[in-house]
């Protein structure tokens, strides 16, 4: 096992002797890509909160207006005749003759 | 605190306020720390600099939320380099079983060079080692393999390795035991493969 472990540390030598040593400077125009690309990113991601601002604007709207046609039912319910009139009338006029 | 640092300093808030020369600015003094990792991290199949462009990415998109100086930066940024790295190892497939056989020649004669252990091998001999070594550390899984490729061929330190990754100390030492010892099975099994007739 030790041989073989000698064997792979020198092989990690050899590899080791290869690797290129690493560019000190962007190509031309790198930063200014990347800061292209961040701030139009930014700018979408912006215009994407303003789309969620309008559809939650818009989401408690509805609320708002299926709330106020609830409460007008129920007034409109809770002022009507009681409902074992609405049905004994409603019987009647299906039933009688007019 | 020297001229860079203070330079670096200077530019923070500007970008904050999304100041796109001050940006410019930050990523070239950034660029050599993000390089320095991503060229000896990366996968070999994908260029360094696309993937130092995903970084500054990456540091941008989170840059608000950044609290600290230069040197809290640059570390940062380091580490995002990383991780980013280690995302693209993930990336790719898992590699079929190393043999002997399949070897490309110039590696197999890399591997006879290395046993050789000559003072000066050649350029050929080197860059075949190189891609021997990736071949192996291919059958690790990314974190170990970029574990080895830190403390073993690198000879890194554990301060560097710890600053580097984010890992506890304790994390990165039962990592490396694992790495070795799967490393040392897939080298043993591919000179098996050589020796048997």
């Amino acid at each position: 096992m030790n041989h073989l472990d000698e064997q792979l540390k020198r092989l990690m030598r050899l590899a080791e002797g290869a690797t290129p040593e690493p560019a000190g400077a962007p190509s031309p125009w790198f930063a200014r890509r990347v800061v292209q690309q961040w701030l139009a990113g930014a700018e979408a991601a912006g215009e994407g909160a303003s789309w969620s601002l309008v559809s939650r604007r818009g989401l408690a709207c509805a609320a708002a207006v299926m709330g106020l046609s609830l409460a007008l039912n129920f007034h409109v319910w809770w002022h009507s005749e009681p409902p074992e009139r609405l049905a004994a009338q409603s019987v009647i006029s299906f039933v009688l003759p007019r | 605190m020297d001229e860079s640092s203070q330079a670096v300093a200077v530019l923070l808030p500007r970008v904050r306020a999304r100041d796109a020369a001050s940006a410019e600015a930050l990523v070239e003094a950034l660029y050599p720390a993000v390089i320095a990792v991503v060229e000896r991290r990366r996968p070999r199949s994908v260029d360094a600099e696309d993937i130092a462009q995903e970084v500054f990415l990456k540091f941008f998109q989170h840059f608000d939320g950044f609290r600290g100086g230069e040197t809290a930066l640059v570390a940062w940024v380091r580490r995002i380099a990383f991780t980013t790295c280690l995302n693209h190892h993930r990336a790719r497939k898992a590699r079929p079983e190393l043999r002997w056989a399949d070897l490309p020649e110039e590696q197999q004669l890399a591997l006879e060079a290395s046993q050789a252990d000559r003072a000066t091998p050649s350029p050929a001999e080197q860059a075949g080692g190189r891609d021997l070594l990736e071949a192996l550390l291919s059958q690790l899984s990314p974190k170990e393999r970029l574990l080895v490729e830190m403390v073993d061929v690198e000879q890194r330190s554990w301060q560097e390795v710890k600053a580097l990754t984010g890992w506890s100390a304790v994390n990165i030492r039962v990592r490396l035991f694992r790495a070795r010892r799967k490393l040392r099975a897939v080298f043993a099994e591919l000179m098996k493969d050589h020796e048997s007739p």
